[in-house]
């Protein structure tokens, strides 16, 4: 096993649990009805989720003339929070196939809702722009198929990169993440009690049985998805840099757009999960499971790429005052100073300076502050997005500026989006094996449940550590041992 | 079904299976085990090679059996047939809706579906009359372009005569004659033949004169009307008003030489204009052929003119000239006879000095002796013009008397003023004549009024008196197109055709006759005025009009010997007869039917060379009598209103055409509405910013409110306002837009004065929302963050610019004739600009530029030859089906224009120079729009075009965002459904969409569109070169814009052509891309702007310093940006960043902000 980054003499997770606590915690709100305060939050987003229909369907009947789009800002809100869902989408594939590649046993408690959020994210950012065209009906054009017309896209537009890149970034993620469900079906298969509900995790665990062989084409295939993965976590956020960087507009035509812009992402993914987590495990009672220890580690990446990206605003600057084109300067000029200076503000102070509380331990350690913090994360990196596209509204020609005006249907389609990925991610609590059971086991400081040695002992062991999440609730070995 | 695969999995291939060849189900043990007479029986009842077994488990298993492999039906392919099937029964299900056009019983003669034909005939928009070709398709006009034998206009048009179109189709025109109930104003409809009998029976006994008052006419057809209608009826009168223009210089002329005409004005003799508050571009009489005279002289490289210009109000003539002085209207006159003193002509005048005059006008001193010396050397080549419609009253029939008295005294007179040769028949109307029939009106003296083509219920300042007055008498007939303001006075209206719709004549100058025919006749109760007047007097048993119906050629001998049905002539008739009798009288060689063949393809009979005579000598008592008009001038510090019309709206007859409304003033950049404009100092005195409301009340009781526009340019004592809003009966577009401003206007003697009337501005602080919320726009779709700012305190502008200074960018280049000729600055003038780099240059990653192979499309624009009139902005419109969008969707940035005007000021803020800037696609050579599309929407041709795909558009507008010069425009909404501005309904109202050009797509909501460069107009006439079988001359393709430019500020050609204009325009020194350090390659090119001016010109001029003038003041926001707290701090930081790296930083022309 490589070593870990983060100090390993102390275990992630209490001594004290066992395996067994691990499936039935996991499990345990599968099997029962939701309380109150999951309704109340499921009745919001989904509030919020048809009114984003409801919003569309509008723009659909009457035209996009309904929003604050104009000229010369011709992407608003969608573009922002296209840019931002994307981002936000990244946490989850870096946590399960970066991680994983490096070993990072702490991911395990953490990297199924993470993987869920990422999906959820870009399902929500993949909306928007779809709706944003001004033909929503013929936006399929982007695709190249073999049309009767022997038409096809333009392969020079970032644009028609970013169909590849999402639409990539999708499949995969979801193949990666529903691979890792499929033995916690099993496990939930084997111990539910209705039958129904047995049917339903039968069919979706794919006749899991828990065999070495399946073991061991699990673990391969796991691995490959995790190595498919990890360029796309760099590639996909790159590619919808590309969408700013490769024009030329001032505040958009920058080079380091692709680092910048992951980094970002990675910054708001981790906050996004410690948003989500906070809650979660409060709320499911898995406290013991999503320990303190876990949450800080995402912390400390937080302040790291804040960081790294509190040195790209700086970079912006820098280079365009030192480009010394006119242009270019007032347009960083004004995205400070200018109409929405405000927006930067809150962008900057929000991800370039909160997140340095991080520093000190007992905040990176206090549940209340580091939800507070990463929720201001969030709001600082959709503002980011908010910048970077503002920089429409005062390019080349001083005739041509404008305005943007935010209406309620800007906000509507942009609450909308989060009621869309939080009643996705409400209904995942309530209906997947939120937390990869099998293998949390691995991490576990005493899986057989005998006060035995649980760490480091060679690839032998490893293996019947998985056997428990194939359905056996008793720590007994099983045939595949 | 996993189940099922897992049993498989699990099972299938461990257990052993029975044979291939024995099916897993079986009836009989026959069939299980294949017996040869099983087989032989199946091989009966299906083909031989069937195996109904396989083709069941192969629909049962797929692929995975492998016995299924050779089976014909696979599930797979039974799934793909079904589902193939089910797709096609549910397309066959879908139909479209059948809709059917009705073809022509018989075709009209030369109308070929498709095809596009071309008459000729004449604008009647103003009394300029401006010769016109119409472009008809189907039998519908759909274009109007200038002709260019006409000399007036010689192929140009104005913003005005270019919207036209949307007047004679605007579904607000009364459409039947109506019997109006005096007393309430509302109309019923009436038979027309009804409407003529009672209204002939009125006429007959009318107790009084009949007067007919109109607006200024002229035209021999006309003329013979008038005096056929004399001889129907004896006491008939015709009284000609034209609202705005005064005529009070043509009066000074007229006592000056005893003419009959009016001046007419030849600016392009002139090398030095002074413009003592004259405005020929937007207000002269004749505007086209004015604006093409100044222009003409404006080319630094030949004779380039100087023009001064003193005026309250920025026109676009002020801003166009090289010195611009802004001064109080009482002014004038001081600056007046102070150059004619300077001159020494002013003996007998009232005295005043040349620094008398400056102190009073507040100008640099100095300047009335550069422009007297100036004047002396140019004598004979000069002009001093002070026609205008805002200087009215004794102080401008004082101004005109001096005027004509300089020019008189320079020679100019039959060199740059042509009163006695062709002077111009276009200012017949006056005030005085008004007023005399208002008096008449009040004595009882008119029997009955019939009137066609005024309004003066809504036009004059006394307009109740005249209301009042017109109940008094005992018949009004109201001959205009709408049911307007003056009409609702009437007893009867029998509504006029459109100008377009009429047979018809106009000699816009002595000797130059130009016809008018009809193109369309709309399927109204309504007839040409001219047929009304005639029809009344022959109801009224008159046979002066009456003409015999001659017999059929081919009629029997019995037919022919009955006598001949008689009938009113028809305006044709009419018309014919005229110009019969002028055949006769010009001696024309030929047969008449030539003649007049020859006169409707050409559109014009131009006799004017031969009419020309030498000049005359003044009249021997006109010094006397221009003496007497001419009192001391007095200015004083008083606040006085100056009313000006503007390009678009005039005198307010044409309020309600969606293309005038939604063009944005070029001056200010607002649309849709009027405002009181303010000088900065004012605004700051008052403390009122943009958007405040203002009372102006005037010393006589008349008061109005008005929003506050911050003008810069203003004289700061000074309020502007824009005539021709506030229309009360003009149909649903115009009525309640802006503010009326006529009751400010004031008789003084005999004229009725539009400016020096001294008002008070007071701030109005109360009720601001009730305001604002009364005045909103009337649409459909709101944007309700903007509908909460229309209700706010702030009274919102719809505004297409939101910023008017440059901030040291390097985007409008100038600099002045001295400049330009010192040999420092020889060759190209971008190698000073950019220090030696000429950024003309393709810089190509790829080492080699594009060759186009066969033409290669580009423009030249000359800022020197454009005066933001904006008449290529509506030609544009008008030729591209571009919709009007509204106000709402202004305020939101969304005009649809493919042109825009930008309007840069430069130097201080008070009293800047303007720069203007047509803006329009520039058909980049590596245009920034294609590469990013993804569907390839946007694409370049092989000639050059920068192509717009409307039906592959998804509308991501990601070209939009990458367009450095911002002139995509996206449909935002269904826009062509309501082009024509009426968005309460937002459909099209008919019949306005029968003025689309069907050469170009209507676009649909959610796509991109911009300026094609007039592809379809290329694609026309390349098929017209290819027809005759020869290549594409220079010059034969025009686009819209060019067609249309008084200035001809534009030049369209091709770059492949090395002779062709376009090209030695091309590679003229002053020539540059906009923003070509992108590399963007712009398939046009502007020249730079030179100003005539002597002083030593700041370097910033030519770039090599940026941002001097740091005095300046902050800059100022328009009415985009208000919320940013930080937006109009820039400027001052910019301006010291720019400071600090000093003078070697790249050059820039215009310094951002004084």
């Amino acid at each position: 096993m490589s070593p870990e980054l983060f100090p390993k003499d102390a275990p992630l997770l209490s001594r004290d649990i066992r395996s067994a606590d691990v499936t039935d915690t996991v499990l345990a709100p599968m099997g029962r009805w939701p309380g109150v305060s999951w309704y109340i939050l499921f009745g919001i987003a989904k509030a919020l989720m048809l009114l984003l229909f409801a919003v569309v369907g509008l723009q659909f009947v009457i035209g996009l003339g309904i929003f604050s789009i104009t000229n010369p800002v011709g992407w608003g809100v969608y573009i922002v929070n296209f840019v931002f869902w994307v981002g936000i989408g990244h946490a989850g594939t870096l946590i399960s196939a970066i991680l994983f590649i490096f070993r990072q046993k702490w991911r395990t408690a953490i990297n199924r809702s993470a993987e869920a959020m990422t999906i959820f994210a870009v399902m929500t950012a993949g909306i928007f722009p779809l709706i944003h065209v001004g033909r929503s009906w013929v936006a399929y054009w982007l695709i190249p198929y073999p049309a009767e017309r022997l038409l096809w896209p333009n392969f020079r537009s970032p644009l028609l990169w970013d169909v590849f890149a999402v639409t990539t970034y999708l499949t995969v993620s979801l193949l990666f993440w529903y691979q890792g469900l499929i033995p916690d079906w099993a496990t939930a298969r084997d111990r539910a009690k209705n039958k129904i509900f047995k049917t339903i995790y039968s069919l979706l665990s794919f006749g899991w049985t828990g065999s070495v062989r399946d073991w061991n084409h699990y673990e391969r295939g796991y691995a490959q998805f995790a190595w498919i993965s990890a360029p796309l976590v760099l590639s996909v956020h790159s590619i919808v840099s590309f969408d700013f960087a490769v024009s030329l507009i001032p505040g958009w035509h920058t080079t380091f757009f692709p680092p910048y812009f992951v980094a970002g992402a990675v910054f708001s993914g981790f906050a996004m999960v410690v948003t989500l987590l906070v809650i979660m495990r409060k709320v499911f009672q898995m406290e013991h499971l999503i320990t303190i220890r876990h949450l800080e580690y995402m912390n400390k990446i937080i302040l790291t790429t804040s960081m790294l990206v509190s040195y790209a605003y700086i970079t912006e600057f820098v280079i365009a005052w030192y480009s010394g084109h006119q242009s270019e300067q007032y347009a960083f000029y004004n995205r400070a100073f200018g109409p929405y200076g405000w927006a930067f503000w809150v962008m900057f102070i929000c991800n370039a300076v909160i997140p340095h509380a991080f520093w000190w331990k007992s905040i990176r350690t206090s549940l209340g502050a580091m939800f507070v913090i990463s929720i201001f994360v969030n709001i600082g990196m959709w503002f980011e997005r908010f910048n970077i596209v503002m920089s429409l509204h005062r390019d080349f020609l001083p005739a041509s500026w404008g305005e943007y005006i935010m209406t309620p249907y800007d906000y509507a389609i942009t609450a909308g989006g989060f009621g869309l990925f939080f009643t996705l991610f409400l209904l995942f609590c309530r209906t997947f094996p939120t937390i990869a059971i099998g293998e949390m086991k691995t991490t576990l400081p005493n899986p057989s449940g005998t006060h035995g040695h649980g760490h480091g002992h060679g690839s032998h062991h490893e293996k019947g550590h998985h056997a428990p999440a194939a359905g056996h609730a008793t720590p007994a070995h099983t045939g595949a041992h | 079904m996993s189940h099922t695969h897992d049993h498989d999995h699990d099972h299938g291939h461990e257990a052993p299976k029975a044979s291939s060849e024995r099916p897993l189900y079986w009836t009989t043990l026959e069939e299980y085990n294949q017996t040869p007479e099983y087989l032989a029986r199946r091989d009966e009842e299906f083909y031989p090679d069937a195996k109904p077994q396989k083709y069941f488990d192969a629909l049962d298993c797929g692929e995975q059996n492998p016995g299924a492999v050779d089976s014909p039906m696979q599930r797979r392919t039974f799934l793909k047939l079904g589902g193939f099937a089910a797709v096609l029964a549910a397309v066959a299900a879908c139909e479209r809706p059948v809709t059917k056009i009705l073809p022509y019983v018989t075709a009209p003669e030369d109308l070929v579906p498709g095809v596009q034909n071309y008459y000729a005939t004449t604008c009647g928009e103003c009394a300029a009359a401006c010769g016109i070709v119409s472009t008809n398709r189907d039998g519908r006009p759909i274009k109007l372009e200038g002709n260019k034998s006409h000399a007036v206009n010689k192929g140009s048009l104005c913003a005005r005569a270019q919207s036209s179109l949307l007047n004679l189709y605007n579904p607000d025109r009364a459409q039947s004659p109506m019997e109006i109930d005096r007393a309430t104003g509302k109309g019923m409809p009436i038979e027309m033949a009804k409407a003529d009998e009672a209204i002939a029976a009125k006429l007959k006994t009318a107790p009084g004169k009949i007067v007919l008052l109109t607006p200024s006419m002229h035209g021999p057809t006309r003329a013979r009307l008038m005096a056929d209608m004399k001889k129907a009826f004896p006491s008939f009168e015709h009284v000609m008003y034209d609202p705005i223009t005064t005529g009070l210089d043509a009066e000074a002329y007229r006592k000056a030489f005893g003419i009959a005409g009016a001046p007419r004005y030849m600016f392009q003799n002139a090398e030095t204009v002074v413009l003592l508050g004259g405005d020929p571009i937007s207000q002269g009489v004749s505007r086209v052929e004015y604006q093409r005279g100044l222009a003409e002289r404006r080319n630094p490289n030949d004779h380039m003119s100087r023009i001064y210009s003193f005026e309250p109000v920025p026109t676009l003539s002020g801003a166009y000239a090289d010195y611009r002085f802004r001064v109080r209207t009482d002014t004038l006159l001081f600056v007046a006879l102070a150059i004619a003193g300077e001159l020494g002509f002013g003996a007998g005048l009232p005295s005043v000095t040349a620094s008398e005059a400056e102190t009073a006008a507040e100008i640099p001193s100095g300047t009335i002796a550069k422009i007297a010396t100036r004047l002396r050397r140019d004598a004979g080549k000069s002009l001093v013009y002070c026609e205008s419609s805002t200087l009215s009253g004794r102080e401008g029939r004082a101004l005109a008397a001096v005027c004509a008295w300089i020019n008189e005294s320079l020679g100019n007179i039959g060199k740059t003023i042509d009163i006695t040769g062709s002077p111009s028949n276009a200012s017949g109307g006056s005030h005085a004549a008004m007023l005399r029939l208002i008096d008449d009106l009040k004595e009882g003296r008119v029997g009955a009024l019939i009137f066609h083509g005024v309004n003066p219920a809504y036009t004059l300042p006394n307009r109740e008196e005249f209301a009042t007055a017109v109940k008094g008498v005992p018949y009004v007939v109201s001959l205009n197109l709408k049911h307007d303001e003056t009409t609702k006075l009437a007893n009867m209206q029998v509504p006029a055709s459109h100008w377009l719709e009429t047979w018809g004549d106009a000699e816009p100058q002595k000797g130059l006759f130009s016809i008018l025919q009809p193109m369309i006749e709309l399927p109204w109760q309504v007839r040409p005025f001219e047929a009304s007047l005639i029809a009344f007097a022959s109801a009224a048993g008159s046979d002066v009009f009456v003409r015999e119906i001659p017999h059929p050629i081919d009629a029997t001998e019995e037919v022919k010997a009955t006598p001949m049905a008689k009938r009113p002539a028809t305006m044709y008739e009419y018309t014919r007869e005229t110009w019969r009798g002028m055949h006769e009288e010009y001696a024309v060689v030929g047969e008449f039917e030539q003649f007049w063949d020859s006169v409707l393809r050409l559109g014009v009979f131009d006799r004017a060379d031969e009419v020309r005579r030498a000049a005359l000598p003044a009249k021997p008592s006109y010094r006397a009598e221009a003496k007497r008009e001419v009192d001391a001038p007095s200015t004083s510090k008083n606040v006085t209103a100056v009313l000006h019309p503007s390009v678009a709206h005039g005198d307010g007859e044409s309020m309600g055409n969606p293309f005038l409304l939604e063009l944005p003033d070029s001056l200010t950049k607002v649309a849709w509405d009027n405002y009181a404009g303010l000088s900065p100092e004012m605004a700051a005195s008052l403390d009122v910013s943009e958007g405040d409301w203002v009372t102006i009340s005037a010393d006589g009781g008349a008061s109005i409110e008005a929003p506050v526009w911050v003008w810069p340019g203003v004289d700061k004592s000074t309020v502007a306002l824009m005539l021709g809003w506030g229309r009360t009966a003009v149909g649903d577009i115009g009525d309640g837009i802006g503010v009326d401003v006529y009751p400010l206007a004031r008789i003084e003697s005999d004229t009725v004065a539009f400016a020096g009337r001294k008002v008070t501005v007071t701030k109005i602080t109360d009720g601001l929302e009730e305001r604002n919320s009364m005045r909103k726009p009337r649409l459909g779709m709101t944007n309700p963050s903007i509908s909460a700012a229309l209700e706010g305190p702030k009274y919102r502008f719809a505004n297409t610019q939101g910023h008017n200074y440059l901030g040291g960018r390097p985007i409008f280049f100038e600099t002045t004739l001295h400049q330009l000729n010192t040999p420092e600055f020889e060759g190209h003038l971008y190698d000073h600009w950019y220090n030696g780099k000429n950024k003309n240059e393709f810089i190509n990653a790829w080492g080699k530029e594009h060759k186009y192979a066969g033409h290669h499309w580009g423009m030249v624009i000359d800022y020197n030859a454009c005066s933001a009139c904006g008449a290529c902005l509506v030609a544009c419109q008008a030729e591209n089906n571009i919709p009007v969008v509204g106000k709402i969707d202004i305020i939101k940035g969304r005009e649809m224009h493919w042109i825009r005007i930008d309007r840069y000021y430069r130097g201080n803020e008070a009293d800047p120079d303007h720069a203007f800037q047509m803006m329009l696609c520039q058909h980049c050579g590596t245009a920034p729009c294609e590469t990013v599309c993804p569907v390839a929407a946007t694409l370049h041709n092989d000639e050059g075009l920068n192509t717009m795909i409307y039906n592959r558009c998804v509308g991501t507008r990601y070209c939009l965002n990458n367009c450095p010069y911002k002139v995509r425009r996206f449909n935002w909404h269904q826009y062509s459904e309501f082009r024509t501005g009426f968005h309460e309904n937002q459909k099209a109202v008919s019949p306005l969409e029968l003025s689309l050009n069907p050469d170009v797509t209507v676009r649909t909501r959610g796509v991109m569109e911009k300026c094609t460069f007039c592809v379809h107009r290329i694609k026309r006439a390349k098929e017209k070169s290819r027809t005759r079988g020869t290549a594409l001359l220079d010059g034969e393709m025009e686009t819209a814009c060019q067609t249309s430019c008084p200035g001809k500020a534009i030049t369209f050609g091709d770059r492949n052509d090395p002779n062709s204009k376009l090209m030695s325009l091309w590679n003229d020194r002053r020539a540059h891309g906009v923003l070509s350090d992108l590399n963007t390659q712009p398939g046009i090119r502007y020249l730079a702007l030179v100003r005539n001016r002597d002083e030593d010109v700041p370097k910033d001029y030519l770039g090599l310093h940026r941002g001097e003038h740091h005095g300046g003041s902050k800059e100022a926001e328009g009415g985009h940006g208000e919320e940013g707290d930080g937006g109009g701090k820039h400027g001052e930081d910019e301006q010291s960043n720019d400071h600090s790296r000093g003078p070697k930083s790249r050059g820039t022309a215009v310094a951002g902000q004084g």
